[in-house]
Order: structure tokens, then sequence, then C-alpha cells
């Protein structure tokens, strides 16, 4: 190991949402001076709006931090930061494979959660060094020695060690560095040998292009290599490297063991994907990091805009998103009821609530969105196997073999009084039990092997209700396997309404179109003639319901001389037709075709 | 010729379907009438001189619960600061248990031309389910005394729609007054307005509204039990024999200004654009503090711009008889329904929403009346 390298700590942390990881990560760009009290604008790492406002990290982002030590050395400490959210668990696993240990951040009130089981699981498979502290022992409700042994029981290190910190009042904090510097080991990796930087996040910078946020594993780059991306083979010049400081901070080289960022004239961030790794032409590495792939997204909706004449700017505004976010994918699509929109894959419900979000504020764009769903795989009678991520795109009955869908292993965590009410959910949702453990006297982990479909809407929201808020949840990707599944589709006064077709379990059929038709018929008003809802498989229509013709609508008195209210009646009814879609000559507002959403409400 | 409308907020109990504002508690009329006086004077004082006054149209709440004299005081006050040299048509509304042929003459000797009954149903289970304060033979008996003490232009509220009305009820009450022989109807369909007891017995499940194609019968069946019986059916709600249609009410669809005084009163004004709409504090307290301060009393302020304008000329005149005029919507308010609308008003024509338009005018039939709304949001622009 080289002398530099020593005093280098690569980290993470790993925590639950509001468990603290943003307050712990600006008392320690406090402690360490790299920034003041009074340049703390609360939580910096999370630089988006979208991020502060919910207290999640989406992006991945890192800090150089200097740290003098009770020996007297001087630290170099990089914290990389890390997205808390299974949608983005690839990138997780990429930011971990920099780091060479991680704080394991712990509510002492609310214990461990799923999210935090799942990190830790990537970052013991990692082999990162873990340093576990509790937060928030400060509070009233906290329960630090029960929250100790659960965490002694999850990874062996002994209760009473355990850290006991307060992000909040910065209470053990120096006590924290102390520990990372002792405890992590310092990267390892030969600066003389050919050059592997691990791009563990890129961001899009209007003026630079794409920059690659990198963990140097092997070699060393100086500014102006000649370098490319493994993956792709892509070429580019290093036109500028550095720190990333409070600021980007330009530097000459970056040697084996360090982390920084990268400028090459990268127009497009999916060319710098995160995962990949970066050689020099001249004296290339012979194998890539391990663990790159491609991320695939699991989860489809339809985007719409309300006006059709957005159509060009959502075009635009998905442009610009994907910019900085890789994993965004979509292609055009045509529906009969919504017009020209854009089919969208998303990691998982989280990213796609974002982007839809994204697309409202910082673009000002009003869309409709379809009923999400996953992607199948669908087998031909001839063999043929094709993959489907639009029902309205589902062969004909008579050509399928088969239909797989995506099955993904899910780990909830609870106390031990909701077991009963989660695992009928489960149960309703397709779930093949597959074992509990216990966590502590009254916490347990619930695993369980579900379809991807049955969680993709309103899953999170029951299981937050039966276990009033206390469980959390999370899952990864197993395989896909053939199930029973039909498309429901729905017909408008005859018309079918592909903005509406589903795909769903045979079993479930018949329930779901009955209450997706009455939940239809108290969304659609009453038209000038009678509308016919119907609910289909194939030909054969499963469920119907009738909204009457509307028979009365006037106004009896125009107020005294209150216009005003009349007018603004009228006005808001008009805003509302703004946002109605004809199918067929049936005026229909755009919740509707959320129907099967808030089928439950 | 501008209208002004005076807002009596006195009641003697809450009928259950109201939603105008009014007070029930009040122990003596004197700080209102102090108040009214000053707003008269103020209002006077801006607009006094600007336009002469046409008709005046005192409502509320009950101005029946007033004492003779405060009728005279304000009219006279409105006299003072007012031009009502010219004003032709004075309307008061009068409840039935109000009545007397004493009050009804002072009434009479104040100037007041024209009365508004609150008769609602000649039915004392009706007037019980409305919690209105007379009982079926004050409703008949108020609109003879009417007659007797001079008053033979007068209207008649009824109104139709209540839950558990049978039938016969509604049709008997309109050949109640068609053979008393009232000049003016106003009959209103029932409208379950928020914040209302009614509105609060619907949703506890205790009342079930009826439903609208029980209610759409109920107004054809008016319609064309009326027009038999020789009214003029010119507006949405209202019905007249002729020469009988209530001036100051037109005043309001041909956005005549108006100004309005007392708490939640309206007022419009347009002299130049933008033109205005303003509307008082819907509190009596309020409303009078305001004034004894010498502020406005005036919460509420719009300003209103052309095609605002337009729009409301639209909702407004598509109830009526004479139908919207394109051609003066267009030169008036430079909205041309020929471009922006044809599409639409070529289904509404071959629905049988509206007649062909002939004369650039665009009216209603029975059937386009029933869906007066649904036929405005299809005209509307913007």
């Amino acid at each position: 190991m080289s002398s530099y390298q020593s005093r280098i700590r690569n980290f993470c942390i790993i925590a639950h949402i509001d468990h603290g990881k943003s307050t712990l990560a600006d008392r320690l760009l406090e402690a360490t001076g790299t920034l003041s009290e009074r340049e703390l604008h609360a939580q910096v790492l999370d630089s988006m709006d979208l991020e502060r406002e919910r207290g999640i990290t989406i992006k991945s982002h890192a800090i150089r931090m200097n740290y003098s030590s009770a020996d007297g050395e001087e630290y170099t400490l990089n914290l990389i930061d890390t997205p808390g959210h299974v949608d983005f668990s690839y990138e997780v696993s990429r930011a971990l494979n920099a780091c060479e240990g991680a704080v394991l951040v712990v509510d002492a009130a609310q214990g461990i959660e799923a999210q935090t089981i799942s990190n830790l699981y990537l970052a013991v498979e990692n082999d990162l060094e873990i340093i576990p502290v509790l937060n928030k022992v400060d509070l009233p409700g906290a329960r630090p020695d029960v929250v100790a042994q659960s965490i002694e029981n999850l990874i062996g290190e002994k209760a009473e060690d355990v850290l006991r910190i307060s992000a909040k009042t910065g209470e053990g904090v120096q006590q924290l560095l102390d520990q990372i510097v002792a405890r992590i080991p310092p990267p390892s990796g030969d600066p003389d040998a050919p050059l592997k930087a691990l791009v563990f996040d890129s961001v899009f910078n209007t003026y630079r292009g794409a920059i690659a946020y990198v963990r140097i594993f092997d070699g060393t780059l100086k500014k102006g290599d000649a370098m490319k991306f493994m993956s792709n083979r892509k070429e580019y010049d290093a036109e500028e490297i550095g720190v990333l400081r409070m600021n980007m901070e330009p530097t000459k080289t970056l040697r084996a063991g360090e982390v920084g960022y990268i400028i090459g004239s990268v127009k497009d961030v999916r060319d710098t994907r995160v995962g990949d790794t970066i050689t020099l032409i001249a004296d290339p590495a012979s194998e890539s990091i391990s663990g790159f792939r491609e991320v695939k997204p699991m989860v489809f909706s339809g985007f719409f805009p309300t006006s059709t004449d957005d159509f060009e700017d959502l075009r635009a505004s998905l442009d610009k998103l994907q910019l900085n976010d890789a994993s965004l994918t979509y292609e055009p699509e045509t529906s009969v009821a919504l017009g020209f929109g854009f089919r969208v894959g998303f990691l998982g419900l989280l990213h796609m609530e974002i982007v839809q979000e994204r697309l409202d504020r910082e673009f000002g764009l009003d869309i409709i969105t379809t009923v999400p769903n996953v992607k199948y795989e669908v087998e031909h009678k001839d063999g043929s196997v094709v993959s489907v991520d639009n029902p309205n795109n589902m062969p004909g009955v008579g050509d399928i073999e088969q239909i797989r869908e995506p099955f993904v292993k899910a780990e909830i965590i609870t106390p031990s009084e909701y077991i009963g009410g989660l695992m009928t959910l489960c149960q309703e949702r397709r779930g093949t039990y597959i074992n509990t453990t216990y966590l502590d006297t009254e916490r347990a982990n619930l695993e369980y092997e579900l379809p991807l479909s049955e969680i993709v809407f309103d899953f999170y929201d029951k299981l937050k209700t039966i276990s009033r808020g206390f469980a959390s949840f999370d899952y990864e990707f197993t395989k896909f396997r053939s199930s029973d599944l039909v498309r429901l589709e729905v017909m408008i006064n005859g018309d079918p309404v592909d903005a509406l077709s589903t795909i769903v379990h045979r079993d479930k059929a018949y329930e779901m179109g009955r209450k997706l038709v009455k939940k239809l018929k108290e969304l659609i008003p009453r038209q000038m003639f009678e509308v016919a809802l119907q609910a289909a498989i194939g030909s054969r229509v499963i469920a119907r319901e009738t909204v009457k013709a509307m028979r009365k609508d006037v106004t009896a008195k125009c107020y005294g001389g209150d216009i005003s209210r009349k007018r603004k009646l009228l006005e808001k009814q008009k805003e509302g037709k703004k946002r109605m879609k004809q199918v067929g000559s049936v005026e229909v507002p755009q919740e509707a075709f959320l129907a099967v959403l808030s089928m439950n409400d | 010729m501008a209208g002004i409308y005076i807002h009596v907020p006195f009641c003697s109990q809450r009928c259950s379907y109201c939603d105008f504002y009014f007070v029930t508690t009040a122990k003596s009329y004197a700080p209102y009438m102090r108040a009214l006086q000053q707003e008269i004077a103020f209002l006077g004082h801006t607009y006094g001189s600007r336009e002469k006054i046409d008709t005046i149209y005192i409502g509320g709440g009950t101005p029946s619960l007033l004492h003779g004299d405060d009728v005279t005081l304000i009219l006279a006050s409105l006299a003072e600061h007012f031009d009502t040299s010219e004003v032709t048509e004075i309307t008061f509304e009068l409840n039935p248990e109000d009545y007397s042929d004493e009050y009804l003459r002072y009434l009479k000797h104040a100037g007041v031309t024209r009365l508004s009954i609150g008769v609602q149903s000649f039915f004392d289970s009706d007037l019980q389910f409305m919690n209105r304060s007379h009982r079926s033979q004050e409703s008949e008996a108020v609109i003879i005394a009417a007659r007797q003490c001079g008053f033979d232009n007068f209207s008649v509220d009824l109104i139709f729609g209540l839950p558990d009305q049978p039938t016969e009820y509604w049709a008997a009450n309109l050949e109640k007054a068609v053979e008393l022989g009232v000049p003016h109807l106003s009959t209103y369909g029932l409208t379950i307005e928020e914040k209302t007891p009614l509105h609060k017995q619907i949703q506890l499940g205790k009342v079930v509204p009826v439903r609208d194609d029980e209610a759409a019968e109920l107004y054809r069946f008016t319609m064309t039990y009326l027009q038999n019986a020789g009214y003029d059916h010119y507006e949405t709600s209202s019905f007249s024999l002729p020469s009988y249609r209530s001036r100051h009410n037109q005043g309001y669809w041909h956005h005549r200004n108006y100004l309005g005084f007392g708490p939640s009163s309206h007022s419009f004004w347009w002299a130049g654009l933008p033109a205005r709409r303003w509307a008082n504090v819907r509190n009596l307290k309020r409303w009078q503090a305001l004034l004894e301060g010498r502020h406005s009393p005036v919460e509420l302020r719009e300003k209103l711009d052309l095609e605002t304008l337009g729009n409301e000329y639209i909702m407004l005149r598509i109830r009526t008889s004479e139908g919207l005029d394109l051609a003066e919507l267009e030169h008036t308010y430079g909205l041309s329904l020929y471009d922006e609308r044809i599409v639409e008003l070529a289904w509404l024509e071959s629905e049988g929403l509206i007649r062909p338009i002939r004369n650039d005018l665009v009216q209603l039939t029975d059937d386009g009346k029933l869906l007066t709304d649904m036929v405005t949001s299809k005209l509307v622009t913007g």
C-alpha cells in the first residue's frame, strides 16, 4: 500500500428514510471544517429540491473531507452518498462498491427497517466494514438497548459497543469520526497498474456535459489523458479531473484509492453509465471492474399530456430528464382515448412518482399517467418469445402458449403483532410464504415471494395501513415465471378504452372487472345519453354498469345580484372540461383513467 | 339607468334550504338602519350623479320584518342621495306571516309598486319541511289581501322538487296560483346548497333528494302548465302574465348597472373597461362597524375584462326568452360565436336543445331549458 493510501477512508452511510442520514452528513462536514455552520444550509448533500422535501436521496453524490485524528495524522475522508430507496438498488450497489466501509445509521426509536437491511446486505456482500450507530438517542421515544440488541443479532456487533449518537445535537460525532479512521480499512490498489476507475454516479451539466464521479481502483489518471469507457468503448479525453469538496476542485492527478470527478466533453449521460469502468487508451486494463449491468426498467406507464398541444413539450422534457437519469426509458405511444404520449419505463414506483413530479414542477407539464404495469414475457404457440410492456400489445389469446411475469423476493420487517394481517395481505396478492425470522423480541422479518405486478400499486399503502405505519418493505427481482394471466378490457358504450386495459390473474379478473366499472360509474359524469360501462375478457363481458342520461342541469336562481358565483362555477366547470378526454362520444374525466388505482377507496 | 338592491338581513327563523345571508337574533334594527343610511350616503356621493335610478328592490332576509317607518326612511334616504325621479319599479319582499292590511297600505303609501311574496307552497307539510314560519292559509290570504290593498303587480315564489313532496302537490300549487290570478311567478327547483340544514340532513341520510329525472319532469310540467295558462316563460325560473315582468331582475340579465346595500349585497358597475363587481362583507356586525368607522364594507372586488363580460352575457342571456343575441355579443363584447362555437351551435341544434338560429338569436327549446347549464358550458369561450 502506498503511504498516501493509508490516510484515505472511503465510506458511505446506510440508513432508512428519516433515520438521520442527511443530518449526520451535515454534522460530519461541520466537524471536519469542510464547511462552517453558517454555510450549512440544511442538508447540503441533497441538492435537488425534491430530495430535500422528501428527505430522501435520489441521486448519489460524494464529498471529500479532511480530518485530523487523535493520532495527529491528517486523513482524507470520502463520503459517498447513496440513494435510500429500493428502486435504485443497483446504484446503491455501485456506490457501495466504491467504499471500504459503511456507517449503518439506525433510529433508536424506530429500529431497523427493511430498506436498511437490503442495503446492509449489499454492504456485507461487498465486504464493507460496518460501523453501526444508534441515532436520535436524545429523543423521548428512544429504545437504544432493544435496538442495539437487534443490531447485534443482525451483524454480530456487541450491543454495548454500538456507538450512540445524536446527529441533531452533534453528540458522539467525534467518536464516530475516530471509529471511521480506526476501523475502516484504507483503500488498496496499485497506482502504477493500468487504470481502472469505477463510475459510481454521473450528472449532466449544461455547460460541461456529463460529469462522471469515479473511484480509482488501480492506476493513475492524469489531466488530459486519453481514456475510454470499457462497456461501450467510447473514447474521450479527461479534460478536467478533480476532487469533490463543496465545489469541484480540479487536480492534476487521481490515483488508486482516490475518489473524484472526470469531465471529458461527454455529451450524453448514457455514455457515463453507473458501474462502468474507465481505463486509459494507451495502457488499458485487461478487464473491467465486475458488477456492471445495464439497468432495466421494471415498471411501465403511459404518460400523456392533458392538452394534445403539449406532446412536443413532453418529449423535450423527458429528453432533459434523461440527461440526468440514464435509467429512464421512453418511446412514443398512441392511445385512442388519450392521444399521443409515451410509454415510460421506471426502476420502480418511487422512480415513477419522482419523474411525474419533476415533469410537473420543473417543466410545468400536466400529464395523465395510466395504471403502471410490469413487463411480461409472452411465449407464442410457435415457441417464439416476446417481451410485452403494454397491455395493449398483448398478442391474441389463441397465439399464446404461456405468459410469464416477474416475481420478487420481498422482505417485510414488522412488529410481530401485525404478522397475521400482513400475511393475509401477501396471500391476497398471490404471495408464496418463504420464512419468518425474529430480529429481536418485538420485530420479525417476513419473507415472501410475490408477483411484481401485485406490488406495483397500493401494496405499500396497504402494508402501512395494516401495520399502522410500522412495517417496512423491500424487494428484489428473482425471476420470470408462468402465471394464468388474462387481459381485462374496459368498454365505454362499446368502444374499448385502451388506456384502461390491464393484465390480471384470471382468479381476480371478475372481482377487478366489477370494481372497475363500478368505480368508473362514479367518475364518469352523466351525459346527454345513457352510457354503458363493460369489463370484458376477450369477447366475454364479465361486468356491466350504466351511467344514466342527464335529465336536468339548470341553476334555478341567479342569486340576486351575485353573478360572480355562477360565473366562477362555470369557469371551474370549464377547467374540468378541458381535462376531459373523448371516448367515442362520451366525455371522460381524467381521473377515470386512474380508476384502477382508486378502486378500493 | 341603474338599479338598487337593499339587503335586509333579518329573519324570524331559518328556512332549511336557504343560503342567503341573514341573522335571526337581532334585537333592534336601529344599528342596521343607521349603517344603511350611512352606506346610501357614501355610495350616493360617488354614484348619485352618474346615473338615474330606474328600479329599487328591497330583499332579504325578510324585509317585511322592518317597521313601515323604516321602509319610508330607506326610500327617502335613497331619494336624497340618488336621482330617483324616474324610478318605475320598487319591489318589496314580503313573507306571508308578516302581512296585515295596515302594513300593506303603508307600503303602498311609501311608494312600493310591486310585492314579491315568499309563499313557496300552499301546503302545510311542505312549509314545515322547509321550516318556513307561515302556514298554508296565510299563503292564500296574503295574495287576496295584497290585491285588495292596491297591489296588482306582485310575484309569488314557489319551490318544486322537495323531497317526498307528492307530484299532485306541485300541480296543485301551480293551479292555485293560476286560479288566484297571480301575475308573476318565480318557480325555483330546490337547490341543495352547502352549509344549509337541508344539506346536513341529506348528508346524514335523513332526507333523500329527488332524482334528477323527477326534478326534470316537474320542471317540464311547470313550463307546459304555465305556458298553457297564458304565462310567458321569460327567464329560467320566471313566468309572467303580459306586462308583469320584473324590470329589476331583467337588469341583472342585461348587464345594467346596479348598486347593492346591506351586508352580503352585490354591485356591478360598467362604465368603461374594466367593469367591476364587488360584494359587501357577509356579516351584519362587521358591516355595521365598518360603516360606522367610515370604512368601506366591501370584501370582494373583481375587475372584468371584455371576454369575461361576454361570457357573462352568454350565461345570463341564454336564460331569457329573448335569447342570446349573437350580433350584440359580437359588436358589444367582441365575441363571435359564429367563429368560435359554430360546431357546438350546430350540435345543440341537432340535439333539439336550441331553436334554429334566426335574426342572430340563440333561444333554448323546452328540452334545452332543462339543460341550461350544460348548453352554457358548450358556448362560453376560454
